[in-house]
Parts: C-alpha cells; sequence; structure tokens
C-alpha cells in the first residue's frame, strides 16, 4: 500500500510528514528545511518558482510573488479579508467570473486553489523524493474555523496537484493526535494555535486511543502576520519621527520592513533586545537614508498585548462549549510558531494554571497528526480514532431574515438532525430553504452554502403544512439537506458542499492545463 | 419493540384447569383475557389489550396473584431459541464478499437489534452513570462502531447500519453526560406535562425543540425504568416475606413477578431459583395429592390434568412419568402423549420392567405392532416373571 501523507498547509510554512514502521516522521525538502514557505512566484522570465526560492526572490519581484493566498482561499471577492489583502499585498487581486479573489502573476491569472496547488504539489513532491515512490493520498490540515466553501477549496486544491484527499482535518485537532499517539490515558487536552494567518483553539478528550474534539474556536483573521503589521506601524512612525519621511506608499521599502519586523519578533523570542538594520531604507534631497532602530522585548510586548489577551477571550468562549472549567485541563499543547513568544507563553499559562506541555515542535506537530490520521484510516490495525465536530453551526434561513440552527457548531459528526417549519402565506405552494453557515443570528451575515426550492405543497392557511427539513452530516463532511412535506410526502434534497469557488469542469481544466508546465521546484 | 417490553418479559398464559367463565370480569377485562392466548408477551398486552397499559398490568397482576394466570418466563423457556432465530436472520444479511469479517458483521447486526434499548442500557452502564463510565462507554463502542473505522472499505448496506449504530450511540453519550439535559430530565420529571408549543417560522428555537423532542424520550426511559424497578424491589420484598413464611407458592408467585419488571436483577434471579425449587416441590406434592383424589372418585381426566402439570415440576420422576402415561393410557386419553410419557420413565429407568410393558401396551394400543413386540421383549429380558407382558406378547402374535 502506498503511504498517505499529511500536510500541513500553513498560511506563511507547509510541512509535510508521512508514517514510517509506525512511526510518524517530518519530511525534510532538499535544502533541509522542515517547513516550506507557503510561497509561490513567477520570475520575470516566466519560471515559476515554489517554496524557499521564491521566498528569496520575493523582495525584488514583488508584484509576482504571493504569500499569505491561504487568507484568500474559498472567500467571496467582495469580503473584508479580501479587501484587506487587496489593499496590502504587493500582487494584484482580481475579480474572478465566480466573484471569487483572484491572483495575477506574470501575465497569467490564478485561483487561489491553483495557488494552493503549487505549494501542495511541492509538498507532494518533497515526500516523493524521501519515499522514492509515488504519493497519491493525503490528508490535509485547515483551520478549525475554515467554512464549507474553504474546505472544499482546499480539497480542490490536493486534487489539482493530483492528491487523493481522504480527509480534511482541523489543525489543533490534528496537534492533539500527534500529541496523544501511543499514550492510552485519559486527559483533557487544549490546544492553543497561533499560527502565521489564524488563530484556533480547541479542547478535547483522549482515552483509549479515542480522540475526542469537545469544542473548538477561533479566529481566522488573527495570528502571527497582525504582529509583525503592529511592528511595522511601530517602525513607520518612529522613522517617519526621526527622518520625517512616509515609507507607506513604497512598496519595495514595506516588503523589506515585513521582513525585518517578523525577523526582529522572532529574535526577540529568545533576547531582550534586537536590532532593526535597514539601510538605504530610503532617499531624499540630503541623500541616502538609512533605518536603524532597537526593538526591546517590553516593546513588542506592548505593542502586541492586546492581540494576545485578546486571544484568551476566545480560549474562554471554547472552555465554556466544551462544558469544562480551565483547571479540569490535563495539558496544553501550544501550536504554531507564534506560539514561541514569550508573552504568549506565559498568557497561556496563566489562563489554565499550569505550564503548556514541551513535548512537541509548533512547527511539526500538525502535519505529524495529520500523517497518523492518513495512516489510521487505511490501516487495518488503528491505533487512533478521532471524534471530530463540525465547527460552525448550520441551519437555514426563516422569515424575516433569521437564521434557524439545526445543527450547533461543535456537533460530533456523522449526524443527522430535523426540524418542522411551516409557511408563512396562505395557500403557500413552495418554499425555498437556503442552507447557510455561521454563527450570526442574522441569515445574511453567514455564508450561504445552497438553495433549494420545495414545491407542490397543498394550499393551506399560513401555519398548517409541515415540513419537515432534516440536516445530515457524514462522516466524511459531506452535508446533505432534504425538505419534505409531511402532508404529501414530497421531497427535495441538495448535497451541499460539494462547490467551492470553482466548479467541477474548472478543476479538471486546470489539472490539464498544469500538465503542459513544468513547475521549477527547489528546496 | 418498545422499552417497556423488555422489563415485561414473560408471556401470560391461563394456568391450566382455570375455567376463565367462572371469574367475575367486566366486557372490558373480559376483553384482555380473551387476548391472553399463551403467545402475546404481557409488553405487547399493553398495546392490544383494550385497556390503558397501567389497567392492563393491574389486570394480569391481579389474576397472576389468583392463579388464573401462569406467567411464563420468556427469559428462560425462549432465550435458547431466540439467539438461534436470530443467528438465522442475521445469516441472511451476511455477506462474506464485503471488505468486512462475517464476525463483524454479525456483531453490527446484533448491536443494531439492541438500538431501541434505553440510552443508558445501550451503553451498558447504570441509570444514573458516572460521566466517567458514560465517556469510557462512549470511548469503547466508537472504537467499535465509528464510520471511520472501515474507511473506504466495501461495505454494502452494513455503511448505513454502522452510521445509524454510531449516531445513536452519540445521542446516548450526549444525553447521559450532559448535566443540563439530566437536571432538566429530573425537572420534567417534577413538573406536569406541557404541551410542545407551536413552531412558526422566525421565532423557533430550533435547538431547543430538538433537545425537548430527546429528552422527552430521555425522560419516559428513565421514568418508565424507575417505576419498574420500583414495582420489582416492592414483589421481591413480599416474596421473600413469604418465603421466611413458608408460603412457597405465593413466594414464588412475588418474586417471578419481580423479576418481570427488573430481568437484570441477579440476586433476584437467584433468590428466584432457590424458591422455584421449594414451590415446585410443594405444588407438585399438591397435584399428586389432587391426582390421586381424582382418582379415587374415577374422575380420571381431573387425575390426568394434575399429573401433567405436576410432570413440569419433576421432571426427572420416572415413576410420574409411568404413572401418567398408564393414566392416559387406560382413561383412553392422548396416545401420543402416554407414549412420551412411558419412553421418558423408560429412558429415566432403563431397568424398570413395568414402564417397558406400559409402552409396549401403548404402542400394542397404537397399533404399532413391531415397535410393542420389541419394548414387550426387552420387559421380558428384564423380569423373566412378568407374566403381563408375556400374555401381551402372545396377544401380539396372534394378530
Amino acid at each position: 500500500m502506498s503511504p498517505v501523507i499529511g500536510i500541513d498547509l500553513g498560511t506563511t510554512n507547509s510541512c509535510v510528514a508521512v508514517m514510517e514502521d509506525g512511526q510518524p516522521v517530518v519530511v525534510p525538502n532538499a535544502g533541509g528545511y522542515k517547513t516550506t514557505p507557503s510561497m509561490f512566484a513567477v520570475t520575470q522570465e516566466g519560471k515559476r518558482l515554489v517554496g524557499h526560492l521564491a521566498k528569496r526572490q520575493a523582495i525584488t519581484n514583488s508584484k509576482h510573488t504571493v504569500y499569505a493566498s491561504k487568507r484568500l482561499i474559498g472567500r467571496r471577492f467582495d469580503s473584508p479579508e479580501v479587501q484587506h489583502s487587496h489593499e496590502l499585498c504587493p500582487y494584484a487581486i482580481s475579480r474572478g467570473p465566480n466573484d471569487d479573489p483572484r491572483i495575477e502573476l506574470g501575465g497569467k491569472t490564478f485561483t487561489c486553489p491553483e495557488i494552493a496547488a503549487l505549494i501542495l504539489r511541492e509538498m507532494k513532491r518533497v515526500a516523493e523524493e524521501y519515499l522514492g515512490e509515488p504519493v497519491r493520498d493525503a490528508v490535509i490540515t485547515v483551520p478549525a474555523y475554515f467554512n464549507d466553501p474553504q474546505r472544499q477549496c482546499t480539497k480542490d486544491a490536493g486534487k489539482i496537484a493530483g492528491l487523493e484527499v481522504l480527509r480534511i482535518i482541523n489543525e489543533p485537532t490534528a496537534a492533539a493526535l500527534a500529541y496523544g499517539f501511543g499514550k492510552h490515558k485519559e486527559e483533557k487536552i487544549a490546544v492553543y494555535d497561533l499560527g502565521g494567518g489564524t488563530f484556533d483553539v480547541s479542547i478535547l478528550e483522549m482515552g483509549d486511543g479515542v480522540v475526542e474534539v469537545l469544542a473548538t474556536a477561533g479566529n481566522t483573521f488573527l495570528g502571527g502576520e497582525d504582529f509583525d503589521r503592529l511592528v511595522v506601524q511601530w517602525v513607520l512612525e518612529r522613522f517617519q519621527e526621526s527622518d520625517g519621511i512616509d515609507l507607506r506608499a513604497d512598496t519595495m521599502a514595506l516588503q523589506r520592513l515585513k521582513d525585518a519586523a517578523e525577523k526582529a519578533k522572532c529574535e526577540l523570542s529568545i533576547r531582550e533586545t534586537t536590532e532593526l538594520n535597514l539601510p538605504f531604507i530610503a532617499s531624499d534631497a540630503n541623500g541616502p537614508r538609512h533605518l536603524n532602530l532597537e526593538l526591546t522585548r517590553e516593546t513588542l510586548e506592548r505593542l502586541v498585548g492586546s492581540i494576545v489577551w485578546g486571544t484568551l477571550k476566545t480560549v474562554e468562549q471554547c472552555v465554556k462549549d466544551a462544558g469544562v472549567g480551565p483547571a479540569d485541563i490535563d495539558q496544553v499543547i501550544l501550536v504554531g510558531g507564534q506560539t514561541r513568544m514569550p508573552l504568549v507563553q506565559s498568557a497561556v499559562a496563566e489562563f489554565f494554571g499550569k505550564r503548556p506541555h514541551k513535548g512537541v515542535n509548533p512547527d511539526e506537530v500538525v502535519a505529524v497528526g495529520a500523517a497518523i490520521q492518513g495512516a489510521t484510516l487505511v490501516s487495518d490495525n488503528q491505533s487512533v480514532l478521532l471524534l471530530d465536530v463540525t465547527p460552525l453551526s448550520l441551519g437555514i434561513a426563516t422569515f424575516g431574515g433569521h437564521f434557524a440552527r439545526l445543527i450547533e457548531r461543535n456537533t460530533t459528526v456523522p449526524v443527522r438532525r430535523s426540524h418542522i417549519f411551516t409557511s408563512t402565506r396562505d395557500n403557500q405552494s413552495a418554499v425555498k430553504i437556503r442552507v447557510l453557515q455561521g454563527e450570526s443570528e442574522n441569515a445574511n451575515e453567514n455564508d450561504l452554502l445552497g438553495e433549494f426550492v420545495l414545491s407542490g405543497i397543498r394550499p393551506a392557511p399560513k401555519g398548517e403544512p409541515e415540513i419537515d427539513v432534516a440536516f445530515d452530516i457524514d462522516a466524511n463532511g459531506i452535508v446533505s439537506v432534504s425538505a419534505r412535506d409531511t402532508a404529501t410526502g414530497k421531497e427535495q434534497s441538495i448535497t451541499v458542499n460539494a462547490t467551492g469557488t470553482l466548479s467541477d469542469e474548472e478543476i479538471q481544466k486546470i489539472i490539464d492545463e498544469n500538465e503542459l508546465y513544468g513547475v521549477q521546484v527547489k528546496g | 419493540m418498545s422499552s417497556q417490553s423488555e422489563a415485561l418479559q414473560g408471556t401470560p398464559r391461563l394456568a391450566p384447569g382455570c375455567d376463565p367463565t367462572k371469574l367475575a370480569l367486566d366486557p372490558g377485562e373480559g376483553f384482555l383475557l380473551s387476548r391472553i392466548d399463551g403467545q402475546t408477551p404481557w409488553a405487547l398486552l399493553r398495546e392490544i389489550g383494550g385497556l390503558p397499559p397501567e389497567q392492563v398490568d393491574r389486570c394480569v397482576e391481579r389474576w397472576l396473584g389468583e392463579g388464573i394466570l401462569e406467567l411464563r418466563d420468556t427469559a428462560a423457556t425462549e432465550r435458547p431459541r431466540a439467539p438461534r432465530a436470530a443467528t438465522n436472520d442475521a445469516d441472511a444479511e451476511l455477506d462474506p464478499t464485503l471488505e468486512l469479517a462475517v464476525e463483524t458483521q454479525q456483531r453490527i447486526l446484533e448491536f443494531e437489534r439492541r438500538l431501541s434499548l434505553p440510552y443508558h442500557e445501550l451503553l451498558g452502564v447504570g441509570i444514573d452513570p458516572d460521566p466517567k463510565a458514560v465517556k469510557r462507554a462512549y470511548f469503547r463502542l466508537s472504537r467499535e462502531f465509528h464510520p471511520d473505522r472501515f474507511f473506504r472499505r466495501k461495505l454494502g448496506p452494513f455503511a448505513a447500519k454502522l452510521e445509524r449504530i454510531f449516531r445513536k450511540v452519540l445521542e446516548a453519550h450526549e444525553l447521559l453526560s450532559d448535566p443540563v439535559a439530566r437536571a432538566e430530565v429530573q425537572r420534567s420529571l417534577a413538573a406536569p406535562a406541557e404541551a410542545e408549543p407551536c413552531e412558526s417560522p422566525g421565532q423557533a428555537p430550533v435547538g431547543a425543540a430538538e433537545a425537548r423532542r430527546r429528552l422527552a424520550s430521555f425522560t419516559a426511559h428513565a421514568k418508565a425504568l424507575r417505576d419498574r424497578q420500583r414495582k420489582a424491589k416492592h414483589y421481591f420484598e413480599t416474596g421473600m416475606a413469604a418465603f421466611r413464611a413458608e408460603r412457597w407458592l405465593e413466594a414464588a408467585s412475588s418474586v417471578r413477578l419481580a423479576l418481570a419488571f427488573d430481568p437484570r436483577n441477579e440476586a433476584h434471579r437467584e433468590a428466584f431459583g432457590q424458591i422455584q425449587l421449594k414451590a415446585h416441590e410443594v405444588r407438585a406434592v399438591q397435584l399428586v395429592r389432587e391426582a390421586e383424589a381424582a382418582l379415587d372418585i374415577r374422575e380420571y381426566t381431573r387425575a390426568l390434568t394434575a399429573f401433567e402439570e405436576c410432570l413440569q415440576f419433576r421432571p426427572h420422576d420416572a415413576d410420574l412419568h409411568h404413572r401418567a402415561a398408564r393414566l392416559a393410557q387406560l382413561a383412553g386419553g392422548d396416545l401420543r402423549k402416554a407414549k412420551e410419557w412411558a419412553a421418558l420413565a423408560c429412558e429415566l429407568a432403563p431397568d424398570e420392567a413395568p414402564y417397558r410393558r406400559t409402552l409396549g401396551q401403548i404402542y400394542k394400543a397404537a397399533g404399532l405392532d413391531a415397535n410393542a413386540r420389541r419394548e414387550l421383549r426387552r420387559a421380558l429380558e428384564l423380569d423373566p416373571r412378568d407374566e403381563e407382558s408375556r400374555a401381551e406378547l402372545a396377544g401380539l402374535g396372534r394378530r
């Protein structure tokens, strides 16, 4: 049997792992690195670059280098997140035919699943080189708070990359699987996952090889890059004060600043002070200007403190959703590079009243968990079983624009729930079922997953017909919704999450096109 | 079947020799009595007996107490048969071409049949279980039945069965481990029943309605179970008091009722076994006395009925079987039964010449001459001085 690989497709870095002789192994790329930047670039000459190579030329070729495209995947072009990136990113984002964001690179337009596929294909190649055999099956992780279109787009990306995606699992869950692998203790654990672009927290219970997700919460708008942005802002202000120059309009300078800010932030995890040194950052009538600033850990903590404390609100909510208290948690696991920051560690330790577990590598643990889940699914001798939950509530829109939840968030799947609805007008002959996902009471603020019409309802005064609406999520996370008129037995149903932002035909077209391109890949 | 049927195991039937026409019954009770055919389980009578279930229970209990009815212990008499029947059913559904071990298929079918059990029984925990026990049971069953355990395998109809099982296990775990749901169960037990509010779109607290529905089913389970356990306890105590007073029959009847209400109570079952032995002996002595009294006044049919009943309590009594066989033959009763009893007597005591002779005589009466000759010769072998057998044989020779 060919091995199943686990891929952590991160906002800033990606990682791949595989099970070898019953033990998870993180696969290093040709350069010896265990993580690969989630970056893709097209050079002046039309060459395609992925990973470290793309990152190295990012400053000089910023208009044609994509980073953090995970923030765009599965979203609509008009969403605030895409608009936010549109303003900040040096690369061009345009509106696609399906209202999805697309990226212009080297004269070609890429969809977000295509960009993700290029990174996934690189991870696949890294694994194949290590294993010496072709790889087909994969488990890919996503932030717990990804909604159905975002998950579907990630799945589509896998397909474009030539992978059979066995399962999409949540990053914190994967981390818990990695932690729980080979342990048979009964424990409740908390996973605090602060990555480059997203923040997730999950509470899990494990015992006898079963890992049960009790609750999950998070924020797909918050991550380490927000820390960098605050540092950049602080530097911009300091530089304007000292040199009177506003660098905000200078994309080249901004890119350099961003890199320097990230580097400084990382250094401050082990040192008390660091220097930002950017010679020739600008020039004016007085000649070239150099940026030279000292940043202390104390200053950094003052800048980002509100973000860190803000994450604890989410943690608190999650612990509450799980029906436990902070003291009931036996282990706290930190995932994501940003959790290396001492302030984050101390804040989490203070909340739970215990020091976080040190035994896992925050950059690799998610890929390891994905590999474990992949191997477990296909093997006969299963060491772990994951009881996963649906992270967002599902329901339908009702009269007056309200959202009626049928499946609450954090419900273990597979699950089936039904509820009786009725008509709102006399002799109403049809009802429109709009399937939504989200947490807002207001239907319009939630994501529309699909809609269908149940017609042929027998004429009756309003409030009299009984329409039985049933939601069903199977073990693979596929949602189907049916509506049945109990009087006539007439039924309509749809499978709702089969659509990302691309149609099947579009995906196939991309796959065919990619056959023609050789992708330049190097470690 | 409903959950009540699980506890109300046992099938009532009319006690032998009881003439229901002599009872004073109202038409409703008469109808109920007419439904009691020795085949319909108690639980089903509650549904088809024409009276409210509580009244059905009261009537059946009263008649059991008055000796009009007997409760056949379905647990004892049908259990050995039931699994075989079940296996046959299962065999029809088993499919060796699936990527699922046949044992696993059997296990899935078996568990699927248990899905209507109350939640705590499904998980195999107590009625008021410790959250840790619930969690362990849930994890154990998840490991066994979660669809992911059989990922990508060809499962045929078992895929849907697994999902159904896992969902039910999930539901059981959810309710049994949710302190709020449990508190609500307690509250709803105390509060009067409340009509389900009418739902209209946009205002419906959907989750709440769903939770209410499930709570209601949970509440019903819990309440029914508690009621039954209370009743079982009452009958058991009554029974033990009677036992101490050496009123064996009364004791057996009460403890049998206790078991009917709480069939899983091992202590009751054990006590019942002991009481039953005593009660059976007492009843057997009584029946033999009845039979002999009937013989004295040549009421052969009545005597035979008493013997026949007595045989149930003394299945190893060769002499009793022999007496019943002779009586059946002499009184012109059922020869088939007579033959069966005589054969049993011979089996229990193979060296008794008179038993062989009786068996031979019965065969002769039935016209099975070859068999008759064989048995009569054996009787003569056992006792060469048995002139009666010799004469019978001689008579056969002439035929």
